[in-house]
């Protein structure tokens, strides 16, 4: 005597050997035909349905958009603070940024929504510069 | 006029200095050095320009520069 695991995986097996191929094809040749009959049809509703959704809501979804940014804009003032420090290094300015950050804040009550810390380090390349004096004549004259 | 005017007028007008050189400018730790060297010469202009001096001075200098403090600009 078999026990319940297999005895369900016995009737599985033969559910798969006889059954599945049978829905397999029932599926192939309902899909095979609904595509030829149903697709173009559907198809051109679809196309129309949703040329007429975006001709209709295009309005409204533009007036979303634009009361959404404008309301972002009103509610919150980005404010960038910091000092950029300058110092000479051979062959180069370092600028690096002290304290730099990106603060939003909501502008009715002024409280900081959210910040951003800014790290900058930059190394500008200085070259040599070059000064060629040439019969440079300096003259004075007596101040009378 | 005194003579010591007439002296130093004489000695001012009639001379002139002719620079000549290559100087090297380049930033250094902590500030801007100048590197050169300059030939110079006193001519007496009313003798057609004779040199009556000709002196060559190296340049050797360094301009300490601070740290330059930017504060980032405000978005308003």
């Amino acid at each position: 005597m078999s026990d319940v695991k297999t005895f369900i995986d016995a009737i599985g097996a033969d559910v798969n050997t006889t059954v599945a191929p049978k829905v397999k094809t029932l599926a192939e040749t309902v899909s095979k035909q609904a595509f030829a009959a149903y697709g173009p049809r559907i198809s051109a509703f679809a196309g129309e349905l949703v040329k007429e959704i975006i001709d209709e809501q295009s309005g409204t979804l533009h007036d979303f958009v634009t009361g959404l940014i404008e309301e972002v804009f009103h509610r919150y003032q980005p404010e960038l603070t910091g000092e950029l420090h300058a110092t000479m290094v051979p062959g180069a300015v370092q600028v690096t940024g002290h304290g730099v950050k990106l603060d939003v804040k909501n502008r009715e009550t002024g409280v900081s929504v959210s910040s951003l810390d800014i790290p900058v380090a930059l190394t500008i390349k200085v070259a040599d510069l070059k000064v060629q004096l040439q019969n440079t004549r300096i003259q004075l004259n007596v101040v009378k | 006029m005194s003579i010591v005017d007439d002296l130093i007028e004489n000695l001012v007008e009639r001379n002139a200095i002719e620079l000549n050189g290559t100087f090297t400018i380049s930033v250094v730790n902590g500030g801007v050095s100048l590197k050169g060297l300059a030939h110079t010469s006193l001519k007496d202009t009313r003798k057609n320009n004779k040199e009556i001096f000709k002196a060559d001075v190296p340049v050797d200098t360094q301009v300490s520069v601070g740290t330059i403090v930017i504060p980032v600009p405000q978005i308003k």
